[in-house]
Parts: C-alpha cells; sequence; structure tokens
C-alpha cells in the first residue's frame, strides 16, 4: 500500500463490504436468495482509488464476514472478491471520477470491464478453486458462482454505475449553473 | 507583554487551489510568537481552515495549489520540510473529533503518533500516561469512541498530541458539538495545558464569546481570504469590525450598545468579568431595562403531542429515557437543550418511531403514536437529521423533495405543484434544476427540510439545525424555521446552541439523564443557576449584566433584550 | 454493536501473544483446508474441542453463531448431496454401495465418507476461530499481524476497519431508517431493477459519507507522522513466552504433517477403500 490514503481508503472500503454483506439484502425473484450489492462498492472503490485498495478492501471486508458469521472462512470467495476489486480497477485505469470524468464512454468502459470480472472471478475462478480445495462437486460450486456473479453483475452495473455518476457529478464545475426565477 | 521569539511567519504569502479559480488566501502578513494564544475568526468559507492547513504541512504537501509569498515555521521554510518534520513541531485537533479518533481505544489513540515514530513500547506507555494525566482521561484509557462522550473524545484529541510535546497547538472549531458546559471546560483546559507546557495555541472558532472565556492574546479576523483585524480582543470588540464581517459580537456588548454605552477599549470589553462599568453606566442600563415594560410571550394550550412516561432504552444498556412525561402545544417553537448524552437524540427517534421498543404514550392529537409504522409516523412528524448528507438520496433537488411524495403515489401534476410550492418557501426555486452537490451545506439542509415539510407534517424535529454554520447562515436557517412556524407548524429543535434558544425559542427544555428536569421559557432557564449548573448548560452572559448593574430579575432583563432586539434587527 | 465477540478472561489462551495465536490460526485453517485426512481431521477437532476448554469460554456465549453454524453446515451437505450424490465415489475410485433410494440418489461408503469429512472440516475449524476471536484483544490483532510479518499498512487497514464498523453500522440504521420515513420499501412486488434501485437510493448516503471520511481521516492520520517510517511500533504488542513458542510450533507441526502426508501418500485423501 504506497499512501495513508489507500490504507484508509481501504480500511472503509472493508467497513462498508462488511455492513453491505451483513445487513442489506435485497430479495429477488428466486426464494430464500437474497442479491448482495457488495459488488458494486467494491467495483466503484477500484474504480475511485485503484485496484490495490480494490483488492485488499474486498479481501479484508469479506474475511471479516466470514470471521465473524459462523461458516468458516472460505478463502476461494474471500480472495475472489479482492480480486473482483483488483480487475475493475485495473480495466478502469484511467477514468478520472476525481476530476468529475464519467460520461457515456466511461459507463460502458465501467459495464464491459464489471462483466468481464464478474464471470472470471465468479464463473471461473471462486468455483475452480472450491473443487480444487474443498473438492466440493462441480455442478454445486458453478451453480453458486453463478448466482453470485449473475447478482454481482446487475448490482455493479446498476448501483456502482449509480455511485460513479453520482460521485463524478459531485466533483463537476459548478460554472454552468445559473439562477432561475 | 513580553513577545517570545516568532514561531510562525507569514510573509506575503497567497495560495490558490488548483481546483479552484481564484486565490483563496491572500498577501497574508501574519508573525504569531511562541506562548501567545490567537483567536482566528471570520465568516464561513473566508479560509480560515484553509490557513490552519498551511501552518500544518496538509498545504502543500495533501492539497495541491499554488504557493506565492513565504511561510517559515520555527525558522524554516514550510514546503522544504516535509509534513511529519512539521508535525513534530506542530500538532492540529481536527473539528470533528470523531474522525480524528483513529485508535480503537483512548491508549491507542493516544499513543497513534507514537508508534508512527517507533518509539520502544516502555517509553510509550509511560509517555502516553503522562498526556492522559494532562488533560484527565487516565481513567477511561481502555474506553472504544462508541462510549466516550463529546467532550471525552475533545479530551482524548489533545493528549494525542500533546505526547508528541508540540510547541503549537492548532484547534479548528474545537466548539462544536460540544454542550456549553463542556465547551467551557475545554476552552479552560486549552489554557491549562497552554499554561503546563508553554505551548503556542491557534483556536479558529465563531463561537468568540465562548473562546473569550480565557484571555487571549491576540484577535485575527478574516474575510475573503484576508486579514482584516490583527489585534488584542479589547480592540476588536471596541470596533464594528465583528458587525461587519457577519460575526456574532457577545451579548453583553450588544447589549450595553442598546443601553447606549459606547465600547471602548480603556473598557476593557473582551470578558463580562472584566469590563468597566461605572455607576452611571449601571444606572443607565437599568433605566433602559425599565424603559419599556417587557412583555412575555403568550404561552399556547392546544396540546399537539402529548408523552407520557415514556421509558426506552437501547439493546444491551440501561435506559437512554426513564420516563419522559412531555406536552408539545400546537404553533410552538420550542428548544431542548442538555448535556452531550443526554438522550436528546434519542428521544426524537423514538417520537419518530426509529426506535420502537419504548414503553409509556404517545398521542399526536387523538391517534396513538405507538401503533404507527415509521412511513405513517412520518406524514405527521417529520425529523431532520443533523447531517444533511445522511439524508439526502438523489442527485436533483427537486427528484429529492418529490420523493416522498412519489412513494406516496401522487400524481405528477400534483406532486410538481406541491415541490415548486414547498421551494418557494424556502427559498430553493431559483435553484430548481441544480444538482444538490452544487449546494453549500446550509442550502443542502434547506432541501432536507424541504423534503420534510412536502410531506405537510404537523411537528418537525431538527436535530442541531445551526451547528457549524457562521451567523448569516444561522440567522437565514433561523429566519427561514420561524417563517415556517408562524404558517401554523408545530417545531422542535435540538440545539446546544444557547444564543438560539434564547433568540427564537419560546420554550425550552431541560434535559439531564434521559429526564426533564426543567420546562419553560429560555430566558428564565438561562438565568437559573441551579440548571443551569446541572444540565451542563452555560449562563448567558445577560444574566452576570444583569445581576453586575443590580437588577434583580435577571431573567426579565433578558426577555426584554430578547424582545428589544427583535425589533431592531426586523 | 459489539463486532469481534471478545470476552475479557483469565485462562491460558487468552494470556498467549496474538501473534502466535494468529500464526496458529492461519496455519490450522489452511492444513484443514487442503487435508481430506479423516483421522487428521478428527485429530484437529478434538484438540480444537480441547483448546476451546482449555480458553474457558462457555458455549452459551456463542449461541447465535454455533446455531449458525449447524444450519451452514446442514445446508450444505444437503446441497451436495443433492447436486451430486456419487461424487464420493469419483473421489476415492471405488464404489460400496450400501442403498439405492431412488434414480441417482445413492447410499455409498465413499460418499459417507465424504461428507463426514466436509463436516468434520467446518467442525475443526469453527471452534478454533471462536477461540482465536473470543481470547484476542481487538486491539492486538493489528499487531499480531504485524508481527508475524504482514506489511503495516495492510494490518492497520485492518484495524481501521474494526474501528470504522461500528460508526458505518450506525450511519446505515439511520440512514436507513430515514428512507423508510420517506416511504422507501424494499419487500414489495416491485422489478428487480426497480428494487436494486431502491437499494441503491438507501446505500448511496452511506457510500458517499464514508468516501468523504476517508479524506478527513487521511488527514488526521498523516498528521500524526502515520506512514513516514519503513516501520511502527505497537503500544498493544505483547512480548513472546515459552506458550507461544508451543503454539507456533503446534501450527508448523500440523502444517508440514499435511503436506507430508500429501506428498507421501500422493493425495489428499484417507483412503479406506483400496
Ligand atoms: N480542498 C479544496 N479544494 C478546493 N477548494 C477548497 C478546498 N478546501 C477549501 N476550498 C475553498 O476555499 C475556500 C475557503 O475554505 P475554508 O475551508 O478555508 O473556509 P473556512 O473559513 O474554514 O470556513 P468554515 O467556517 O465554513 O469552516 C472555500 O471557498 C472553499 O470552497
Ligand atoms: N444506537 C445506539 N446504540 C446504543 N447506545 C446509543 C445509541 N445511540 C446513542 N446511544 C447512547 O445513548 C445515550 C444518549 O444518546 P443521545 O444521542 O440521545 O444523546 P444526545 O442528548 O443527543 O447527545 P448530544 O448532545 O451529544 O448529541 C448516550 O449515552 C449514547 O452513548
Ligand atoms: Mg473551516
Ligand atoms: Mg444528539
Amino acid at each position: 500500500m504506497k499512501t495513508v490514503r489507500n490504507v484508509v481508503a481501504s480500511a472503509i472500503l472493508a467497513a462498508l463490504v462488511f455492513v453491505l454483506l451483513r445487513f442489506v439484502a435485497i430479495p429477488t425473484p428466486f426464494p430464500d436468495t437474497t442479491l448482495s450489492i457488495y459488488a458494486a462498492v467494491v467495483a466503484f472503490f477500484a474504480v475511485l482509488f485503484g485496484p490495490a485498495v480494490g483488492f485488499v478492501g474486498g479481501f479484508l471486508g469479506n474475511l471479516l464476514v466470514d470471521l465473524t458469521a459462523g461458516w468458516g472462512v472460505w478463502w476461494t470467495w474471500v480472495i475472489v472478491t479482492g480480486l473482483y476489486g483488483l480487475f475493475v480497477g485495473l480495466g478502469c485505469k484511467g477514468i478520472k471520477l476525481e476530476d468529475g470524468e464519467f460520461g457515456k464512454k466511461e459507463f460502458i468502459r465501467f459495464t464491459i470491464v464489471s462483466i468481464i470480472s464478474c464471470i472470471l472471478c465468479w464463473g471461473v475462478l471462486a468455483p475452480v478453486g472450491d473443487i480444487l480445495i474443498y473438492a466440493e462437486p462441480a455442478n454445486l460450486v458453478f451453480v453458486q458462482g453463478l448466482f453470485v456473479g449473475l447478482s454481482g453483475m446487475i448490482a455493479s452495473i446498476v448501483v456502482g454505475g449509480i455511485l460513479c455518476k453520482a460521485y463524478a457529478s459531485s466533483k463537476a464545475q459548478k460554472g454552468s449553473l445559473t439562477k432561475e426565477d | 507583554m513580553e513577545r517570545g521569539e516568532p514561531i510562525i511567519e507569514f510573509r506575503d504569502f497567497s495560495f490558490q487551489y488548483n481546483a479552484q479559480m481564484e486565490p483563496t488566501l491572500y498577501n497574508i502578513d501574519l508573525t504569531i510568537h511562541k506562548g501567545e494564544k490567537v483567536l482566528v475568526a471570520g465568516p464561513s468559507g473566508c479560509g480560515k481552515s484553509t490557513l490552519v492547513n498551511c501552518i500544518n504541512g496538509l498545504i502543500p504537501f495533501s492539497y495541491k495549489g499554488e504557493i506565492k509569498g513565504s511561510l517559515k515555521i520555527n525558522g524554516k521554510e514550510s514546503s522544504s520540510q516535509s509534513i511529519s518534520a512539521i508535525s513534530n513541531t506542530v500538532g492540529t485537533v481536527l473539528q470533528d473529533s470523531d474522525a480524528q479518533f483513529i485508535g480503537m481505544t483512548v491508549l491507542e489513540d493516544i499513543a497513534f503518533a507514537l508508534e508512527n515514530e517507533c518509539v520502544v513500547k516502555e517509553e510509550m506507555v509511560e509517555r502516553v500516561h503522562r498526556a492522559a494525566e494532562i488533560v484527565d482521561i487516565s481513567d477511561h484509557l481502555g474506553y472504544a469512541p462508541t462510549d466516550l462522550s463529546g467532550g471525552q473524545k475533545q479530551r482524548t484529541g489533545i493528549a494525542g498530541i500533546l505526547v508528541d510535546d508540540v510547541e503549537v497547538m492548532l484547534f479548528d472549531e474545537p466548539l462544536a458539538n460540544l454542550d456549553p458546559a463542556t465547551g467551557k471546560t475545554a476552552m479552560e483546559l486549552i489554557d491549562d495545558v497552554a499554561v503546563k507546557t508553554g505551548a503556542t495555541v491557534i483556536v479558529v472558532e465563531h463561537r468568540i464569546e465562548d473562546v473569550l472565556h480565557i484571555e487571549m492574546d491576540r484577535i485575527i479576523l478574516m474575510e475573503n481570504g484576508r486579514i482584516v483585524f490583527d489585534g488584542t480582543p479589547d480592540a476588536l470588540l471596541s470596533s464594528n469590525l465583528l458587525i461587519e464581517g457577519g460575526i456574532r459580537e457577545p451579548l453583553y456588548i450588544t447589549a450595553l450598545k442598546y443601553a447606549g454605552i459606547e465600547i471602548t477599549e480603556d473598557r476593557l470589553p473582551h470578558s463580562i468579568r472584566s469590563v468597566v462599568l461605572t455607576d452611571a453606566d449601571k444606572a443607565q442600563v437599568r433605566k433602559w431595562h425599565e424603559s419599556t415594560p417587557t412583555i412575555k410571550p403568550e404561552p399556547k394550550t392546544d396540546t399537539i403531542l402529548d408523552i407520557k412516561n415514556l421509558e426506552f432504552a437501547y439493546e444491551d444498556k440501561p435506559p437512554t429515557l426513564k420516563g419522559v412525561d412531555l406536552e408539545v402545544h400546537r404553533g410552538e417553537l420550542m428548544a431542548i437543550v442538555g448535556r452531550n448524552g443526554a438522550g436528546k437524540s434519542t428521544l426524537a427517534k423514538v417520537i419518530c418511531r426509529f426506535e420502537k421498543d419504548c414503553t409509556g404514550s404517545m398521542m399526536l392529537m387523538d391517534d396513538d403514536l405507538m401503533k404507527l409504522s415509521i412511513k405513517e409516523c412520518a406524514d405527521r412528524v417529520g425529523y431532520v437529521m443533523q447531517n444533511p448528507n445522511q439524508m439526502i438520496s438523489k442527485t436533483m433537488i427537486f427528484d429529492e423533495i418529490a420523493l416522498g411524495l412519489k412513494l406516496r403515489g401522487l400524481d405528477e401534476a400534483d406532486i410538481k405543484e406541491k415541490v415548486e410550492s414547498v421551494m418557494k418557501i424556502c427559498g430553493l426555486y431559483e435553484f430548481r434544476n441544480w444538482p444538490i452537490s452544487a449546494l453549500s451545506y446550509g442550502q443542502k439542509k434547506r432541501v432536507t427540510i424541504a423534503s420534510i415539510l412536502a410531506l405537510d407534517p404537523d411537528i418537525i424535529i431538527l436535530d442541531e439545525p445551526t451547528a457549524g454554520q457562521d451567523f448569516r447562515h444561522y440567522t437565514d436557517i433561523m429566519e427561514f424555521l420561524k417563517d415556517i412556524n408562524s404558517r401554523g407548524i408545530t417545531i422542535i429543535m435540538i440545539t446546544h446552541d444557547m444564543h438560539l434558544m434564547l433568540e427564537y425559542a419560546e420554550r425550552a427544555l431541560v434535559f439531564t439523564d434521559g429526564q426533564i428536569i426543567a420546562d419553560d421559557t429560555s430566558a428564565a432557564i438561562l438565568t437559573s443557576p441551579d440548571i443551569v449548573r446541572k444540565a451542563s448548560l452555560k449562563e448567558t452572559s445577560l444574566y452576570h449584566l444583569a445581576l453586575m448593574c443590580g437588577i434583580d430579575e435577571p431573567s426579565e432583563f433578558v426577555q426584554h433584550f430578547i424582545n428589544y432586539d427583535r425589533e431592531v434587527r426586523s | 454493536m459489539k463486532l469481534l465477540n471478545y470476552i475479557e478472561r483469565k485462562s491460558p489462551v487468552h494470556s498467549l501473544n496474538g501473534a502466535s495465536k494468529l500464526f496458529c490460526l492461519l496455519m490450522w485453517i489452511c492444513s484443514t483446508m487442503i487435508t481430506f485426512n479423516t483421522p487428521f481431521l478428527l485429530g484437529a477437532t478434538i484438540l480444537g474441542a480441547v483448546a476451546f476448554k482449555l480458553s474457558r469460554l462457555k458455549l452459551s456465549e456463542q449461541k447465535g453463531l454455533l446455531y449458525f453454524l449447524l444450519c451452514f453446515m446442514l445446508l450444505n451437505a444437503v446441497l451436495i448431496y443433492i447436486f451430486n450424490p456419487e461424487r464420493g465415489v469419483e473421489l476415492y475410485g471405488t464404489r460400496n454401495l450400501i442403498v439405492q433410494i431412488w434414480g441417482r440418489f445413492t447410499i455409498t461408503k465413499e460418499q459417507l465418507l465424504y461428507q463426514f469429512n466436509v463436516i468434520l472440516k467446518y467442525l475443526s475449524t469453527i471452534p478454533i476461530i471462536l477461540v482465536f476471536i473470543g481470547s484476542t484483544q481487538p486491539s492486538e490483532l493489528a499487531a499480531s499481524m504485524n508481527k508475524i510479518g504482514i506489511p503495516y499498512g495492510f494490518s492497520y487497514s485492518f484495524a481501521l476497519a474494526l474501528r470504522y464498523i461500528p460508526d458505518t453500522v450506525s450511519s446505515f440504521i439511520d440512514i436507513s431508517r430515514c428512507q423508510q420515513a420517506r416511504g422507501i420499501e424494499m419487500s414489495n412486488k416491485e422489478s428487480l431493477l426497480k428494487r436494486v434501485k431502491a437499494a441503491a437510493a438507501l446505500v448511496l448516503p452511506l457510500i458517499l459519507g464514508s468516501v468523504e471520511q476517508i479524506e478527513v481521516i487521511t488527514n488526521a492520520m498523516e498528521l500524526r507522522k502515520f506512514g513516514t517510517q519503513k516501520r511502527r511500533t505497537w503500544i498493544m504488542s505483547r512480548p513472546f513466552k515459552a506458550g507461544d513458542y508451543l503454539t507456533i510450533a503446534i501450527g508448523i507441526v500440523m502444517m508440514v504433517f499435511v503436506v507430508a502426508y500429501n506428498v507421501i501418500n500422493g493425495s489428499r485423501f484417507w483412503n479406506p477403500f483400496i
């Protein structure tokens, strides 16, 4: 971690991932399944602060959840959350949210990067890791991965997109505004 | 007084943030000497924090921008040092004592700087204990920030810079969010530490009267990035610069001026304890007091909210509300005051059904509040949280105000009409197509009030409506609240600002330890030493003025002042 | 809100250094994760129970967590069975049928052993995690991480996350109540997209507010010299004692055993069927 800001941003991202994983569950049409939007925050922080923060924050957040939840530490999934931040951060390098830059072009890039990263992380890496390390049945882990990957994708694109847009517009120059009566 | 060597020297110093079109500081010439106590005042946005950040090294090392001229800290040019080198000389206590609290416990937080300097553990423990001793927090070393009061967090913050034997202590708005008595203690503590360590103290504050509770050597008044005054408190208070700069004078000064007494430097006006009044002056004040009969505001009687024996406890904690009885009358503008952690915000949350596990009864006219959901309750009682950023979820002003109406299924045309009328009341109409991000803090606050107002509640509860606002914005917000109050909406404000309570609230409730210990006019409460002490409030300086001038009914004097002041200002 | 369920108590486990416990925990989790050696897992489970006993923690203090563990373990066992009733057969390479229930649902000795292993993996790790969290002061964690070689920036991130999670939780609760008052509901029959958007409205203030905090916290840390030196000391660190070396040794032995077994045996599985 290079700068103090990265250390702090990773910690705050971890705290947010923790809260979102533990407290925010969005009902989906599937019975007994909820959609967690932590992937969106990881993606947003990765775009804003870079791949290192995305990786460390995602990793720590998920680790803390696993440590306190009672299902044991599932390293494959913990690391994959971090890798998702890493990939989105790498793929979106150069988007300067800080300067209020998030138009159509950036949004499309963000969307494509999110989709690829989701497929890579939850479609491939997490299930393969589970098979190799935990020797779980392949079809089970791929179904789990597919589900988390898909919901992460939707959350990332919609909520992550809204977040990036909102942040960028709060940084935009104010020169163009005039009072009306 | 005798001055030590210069420790901070600005020479023709200007600074421009990279993101700004214009400089934020212009041609600053300022020398601060060792051991001096300096107050920096000025309206919001004039560059006080920027000045502070230049001294502690955040500028130019964290915030990028263009510097002209020179700034020497301890004889060395600041831009040639590093932020950590400057930190060895200058310790900063930030405004937000919560964010400043880095460690998981008090002990770790105080040790933070030492840990970063790789001091060995044994030495660290000893120095931490010494610093904790000075600020009197030794009994709480194992506490987490969630278990500490505002004042205790502040003490921890001060200890955290004291461990490093700094020569300059910088405080950016140390009093915001502290209750009046704690604020007073905090200032005394700062004074005490300065005496013990011989450190130079620089305080940035809007609340001049509260800072002048201790003897300050100098006041620096800023406006639009320039220093417009640099001299003793006495000299400043005997000029008109404060009023012109949009800053509030101490109340006793205003009262003396109303009574026709000229404030001059040799009267030593910097504190109510020091001010010199001749017998003739005192007679003049008495005469002013008796000139017009004091009219007491007519109490309202039509009960709108009736709370009986309300009790509430957070999970795993001792009770926070212990049997609250409260009657609110229709059309009242009422204040709730009391020490940090007394349970004021909790009461508001319980009334709005944010917290549900309570016992007792709450009747809103003929409806039982206990039976309503959060949403149903929100149609009747609106709650404006202290931090507007916690309430705003849309990016455009219109959408934000319309949100509640949309979710209640009104049709488009009605919503548009309603939102526009609310915007007009709140003075937001001219910004109707702006994104919220372009608004200032005070304007955002008005947006949150507007979004509550749109739902037509009978009662609005506001948590700290004016915290951190300068006098102009304070007046804007309060006049606006008074205006909606005169339209028949009952308003309850939670506040630590005794001025606000005096000036605007006709009735005040005093909260201590989960109970209401007094319910009276603001003037009566702030002139009762007993209540003031119990509830950690602060007597208004008008009270002391009244006593000094031999007026036997101080509360009437205060009431008279409020009435007179309102007339003059309107 | 209490995040990590640290319980202050006098016990041999509590008096150990956090760093040695953390090292042992990591070795423990990794070795039980890799291996499918049933006797080893059984041994680890018993050792974990002993550690729990030694730490003087009580089962009743961990009720919620244990309940959750039980549910999760059962759910996972059922899922594994439904998705692949003959996973054990694939893994062990033999097939000892006990009963044929219906169609592809069979019960084989191999499947039973495999699922027993999975359950043992839970039972051998969770108690040790509970012991670690229950007996190690949260403040000591970061110091311990740094001591076993993790860079201090990363360790401090962890400490800061622990510090700010309670704040984030309470501010999230405030925000969500406030939005509920405005009328946002998430459990209705709206389309998925609308629900995701409603959730965005809920978390937007929380996240943007946190981003603003980052700058303030960064300033506060820089003003107190964080990150200026190559290393840092920790006021919560403690010296090593004899028990700590023993703890570290246990961790090393477990790891070495598992790796050695895998290499010598040529497979991670303890296989009684051949
Ligand atoms: N990081 C920054 N980047 C760009 N402009 C800034 C930055 N910080 C402050 N400013 C601008 O500089 C001006 C002075 O801000 P500053 O924070 O110094 O005011 P202040 O006197 O401390 O006000 P307040 O009493 O509200 O704290 C403001 O107009 C503000 O918009
Ligand atoms: N969410 C919570 N969970 C547990 N305890 C809480 C919570 N919120 C507040 N408290 C505790 O309840 C008590 C009353 O808090 P409250 O916020 O109502 O005080 P207050 O009068 O508003 O103080 P202040 O003037 O500092 O805002 C405090 O001791 C506080 O620590
Ligand atoms: Mg400021
Ligand atoms: Mg409060």
